[in-house]
């Protein structure tokens, strides 16, 4: 959760693992894709820009 | 998300750690919580309010919406081990409800402690009557357990 240096550029979010529609086509058409997560999965690790008691930080999950 | 900031200190005392994320940039959240979240809880918001610009967490998690390009409101349990044990996804006009929340984390944790030995039925609240899965309880749950115990009579 590193303090960040304040700039105008917004930073963005960053998921973990494959990004979201990465999935082949070939493998598209043997199973179809669902987006999301359901109870019982490994949560998706990600890591974000955060606002955090009073200061531009980061968070990782 | 205001309430969940309000009873932050409940969440901290069951282990809990809490991140709202939302599309809004980090400098909107500031602004937020500034303005508005911190004349409803003292001190403003008490944990990372997290920027998913451009919903890259949001449609991992399944609650962003490229149309309206906005994270619904959703809520995740995930237990220490990164698992997702319970989730909740409500279109906005419709507010959670913080009590159900605590519960549900106090009910998870009750089955984590006693490795499964013990399940929490509908409205479980604790100190409440759990349930102790074996061969024996199945078709016998009504012996244990109504849920008029819980609920009353209406």
């Amino acid at each position: 959760m590193a303090e960040q240096k304040t700039s105008c550029v917004v930073p963005a979010s960053k998921v973990e693992g494959p990004a979201p529609g990465s999935v082949p086509v070939a493998e598209e058409k043997k199973e179809a894709v669902r987006m999301g997560v359901t109870v019982g999965m490994k949560a998706p690790d990600f890591t974000a820009p955060a606002y955090y008691k009073g200061e531009f930080t980061s968070v990782k999950l | 998300m205001s309430a969940v900031a309000d009873r932050y200190a409940e969440f901290q005392a069951l282990g809990v750690e809490v991140i709202s994320v939302s599309v809004d940039s980090q400098f909107v959240h500031k602004v937020w919580n500034d303005q508005e979240l911190s004349k409803m809880v003292d001190g403003g918001v008490p944990f990372h309010m997290a920027s998913d610009g451009g919903g890259a967490i949001g449609t991992v998690y399944g609650v962003y919406s490229p149309e309206q390009g906005v994270d619904f409101r959703g809520r995740f349990l995930i237990d220490p081990d990164g698992v997702i044990q319970a989730m909740e996804i409500l279109t906005p006009p419709v507010g959670r409800n913080v009590d159900e929340t605590l519960r549900q984390i106090q009910a998870f944790q009750l089955v984590r402690e006693t490795k499964g030995a013990q399940v929490t039925p509908s409205g479980w609240t604790p100190g409440g009557k759990v349930l102790k899965p074996s061969p024996a309880l199945v078709g016998n749950i009504w012996k244990e357990w109504n849920p008029k115990d819980v609920y009353g009579k209406k």
